[in-house]
């Protein structure tokens, strides 16, 4: 196991993404991983789903909330955050052609460009965070004089910072997934490359930026005119 | 168009540009709407309408979903569905009955 032994050429060259044993060739087994990872996302967009139950309830009984508390959000912060990830998910596109065309050189540009915007997308976050909580603003309640009056101020940075916090864990994830590509692609030859992992770590980082695309106009750009 | 022959599943770079054009196109507008002076549910008919096709846009193309399977496409497809169902009787819920 820790011998660093090359790898013996198990499959003919014609084949050379590792098709493993129920497969019969390597799109068999990249159909496979594709299905895969869209089971995998559909759990996904479920626990998304009951967040969005939490908004829907929050948005319907209280739109005063949202009236209030909403302007309070950066609209023009979240709107370069929503930039970013879509750049991401272009690059992220990109890599994975890269990754099954056996482009190795720009397959490594492409997975560093992509972790650069995941991780530009999480600074404006933590910045955005920090901000709103050395205003007060969290969904931290002090229990002696705070409950009461009903919803307030920290049930709408509430729903705020558990929609978000769970999102940002998600892009979080994909960071750490994207690494380790970087560190596989980086010690493997172009010919040795496989398409098969870039491509599922690709369809998890395109759900996260579709999930944004949900959260930042229910978040950000509700309640502008008033 | 055949991802079968070896080659990527994933857009070229030319159309993984042309969708990344769109999706720019469409936050845009998105923003650009959210100051107009509009009824609240006519904003959240915009703004969801608007995500979707995003959605749809990026889960089509840069997640190749149109080239897939179409088992694969039939799983994605529910995931949507029955989110959509779930959302509306939610709201249905919250708005009238009094959940």
């Amino acid at each position: 196991m820790s011998e660093r032994a090359p790898r013996p050429a198990r499959i003919a060259p014609a084949m050379s993404e590792a098709v493993r044993e129920p497969f019969a060739d390597p799109a068999h087994q990249r159909d496979a991983v594709a299905l895969g990872m869209w089971a995998f996302l559909g759990q996904e967009v479920l626990f998304f789903g009951v967040l969005f139950v939490f908004y829907t309830h929050l948005r319907v009984r209280h739109p005063e909330l949202f009236a209030a508390f909403a302007p309070r959000l950066d609209w023009r912060l979240a709107t370069a955050m929503t930039v970013a990830l879509l750049l991401s998910s272009f690059t992220m596109a990109l890599a994975v052609r890269f990754a099954f065309v056996r482009m190795r050189g720009k397959l490594l540009s492409s997975l560093l460009a992509t972790t650069a915007l995941g991780a530009a997308f999480l600074a404006m976050k933590g910045w955005e965070y920090a901000h709103h909580v050395a205003r007060g603003e969290s969904p931290i309640v002090d229990l002696a004089d705070e409950l009461g009056p009903g919803p307030g101020l920290s049930t709408f940075f509430g729903l705020y910072f558990v929609l978000t916090g769970f999102h940002a864990l998600h892009v979080l994830g994909g960071l750490v997934a994207l690494g380790w590509l970087v560190i596989v692609a980086w010690r493997t030859t172009a010919e040795d490359l496989r398409g098969s992992p870039v491509m599922a770590v690709g369809l998890y980082w395109h759900f996260v930026d579709i999930v944004w695309l949900f959260l930042f106009p229910a978040l950000y750009l509700a309640g502008r005119p008033a | 168009m055949n991802h079968r022959d070896g080659s990527s599943p994933a857009p070229s770079v030319g159309a993984a540009l042309v969708v990344l054009s769109a999706l720019l196109i469409l936050t845009a507008t998105t923003v650009g709407l959210a100051f107009l002076e509009l009824p609240p549910a006519v904003h959240v008919g915009l703004a969801l309408t608007i995500a979707a096709i995003k959605a749809a846009l990026v889960a089509a193309v840069f997640m190749h979903l149109l080239r897939e399977a179409p088992a694969t496409r039939l799983v994605a497809l529910m995931a949507a569905v029955l989110l959509a169902i779930f959302m509306l009787m939610v709201t249905v819920d919250v708005r009238h009955l009094g959940g």
